[in-house]
């Protein structure tokens, strides 16, 4: 049962860094931010291969049991994620702001330009 | 000095010509910012060759008038004033706020309740709790911090130009108190919108936007 789970889980994660590295080749994620992906599906990787990793974790963390240690540290580590999402979004709707007004301005100089010619 | 009224504008094809009509018998230098409307507010903009920049992606009111201090920066105003494209400020009361802003003041807001009574309905309490905390943050008692028509001196264009972090009025007000700017509120005579709804007429929209302001006060440096 154990061997079973622990191919499932080595099964998933293997694809989940084929599909990961399939995105990046297909453009669909960008190179900058794909090292954060591969990193979780390595560790996944690993995971599955050794899954004592998981309690030695839990004994540093002096958590009881192993798999809640696990779910603290995912939770934790996808709140990070998810900020530092909130971050770029912040900073693209600053550019794009700007490039909007920057588009608005130089269409309204082309216009005013064209008139003048006239 | 040179002026610029700045009018933000999302699909207003009812009212924005009559209000056009009314700044330009004043003379002033205007900008209208069409916040990429769906209606036919572009066509008539172009027809009667208004002063005016089209935006290509739809913004929000509060990044709108944020190009409106970038556009004042780059073409070297010294002070700006913000009218609704709506209809509801009029414009005779534009050269009161300009005059203070000459004054010396930086920050001059058109307030429906300087010497008049606040009235008791549900978005006026939601205004007095505003008040109440912005004097809570500030020390300083303000009458109407929702009020969309302010007039800005060159300094505040320059810094709202770089750095624009608000969500709307309320928490510009704090931001410019507390940076120590003159701020000043003058009695002004709002009109009832005309045509097209209310941001405020969705319950929903309204609790989100208390919420956020309250935040954004609350956390402001």
């Amino acid at each position: 049962m154990q061997l079973h789970l622990q191919l499932m889980m080595l099964f998933i994660s293997l694809s989940f860094l084929v599909f990961i590295v399939y995105n990046i080749r297909k453009t669909k994620l960008d190179v900058h931010y794909s090292i954060v992906w591969v990193i979780i599906a390595c560790f996944l990787i690993v995971l599955s291969i050794y899954p004592n990793l998981l309690n030695i974790m839990a004994n540093l963390l002096h958590i009881a049991n192993p798999v809640f240690a696990l779910f603290f540290l995912a939770i934790i580590f996808l709140c990070m994620l998810s900020f530092y999402t909130f971050v770029k979004v912040t900073h693209h709707r600053k550019e794009i702001k700007n490039l909007t007004y920057e588009l608005a301005r130089l269409e309204k100089e082309l216009k005013s330009r064209g008139n003048n010619h006239e | 000095m040179r002026n610029l009224v700045v009018i933000p504008c999302f699909n207003e094809e009812k009212n924005i010509l009559t209000l056009i009509k009314r700044i330009q018998q004043f003379n002033y230098d205007y900008l209208v910012i069409n916040d990429c409307s769906n209606d036919q507010t572009e066509k008539l903009l172009n027809k009667y060759q208004i002063n005016h920049l089209k935006l290509v992606n739809n913004m929000g009111l509060a990044n709108v008038t944020s190009i409106g201090f970038k556009y004042a920066k780059d073409y070297d105003y010294d002070s700006m004033i913000v009218v609704d494209g709506d209809g509801q400020h009029p414009p005779q009361y534009i050269n009161q706020l300009l005059q203070e802003i000459d004054h010396g003041y930086d920050y001059v807001i058109g307030s429906r309740f300087v010497n008049q009574k606040k009235p008791w309905n549900m978005r006026m309490l939601g205004s007095r709790l505003l008040c109440f905390l912005i004097r809570l943050k500030t020390g300083k008692k303000v009458t109407d911090p929702t009020s969309g028509m302010r007039a800005f001196g060159k300094k505040v264009i320059q810094d709202f130009a770089t750095e624009m972090n608000f969500i709307a009025e309320p928490d510009a007000l704090v931001y410019v108190i507390r940076q120590k700017y003159q701020v000043k509120e003058i009695q002004v005579q709002m009109e009832e919108r005309n045509e097209g709804q209310s941001y405020f007429h969705n319950p929903f929209k309204t609790i989100k936007f208390m919420f956020s302001t309250i935040l954004s006060i609350v956390i402001m440096r």
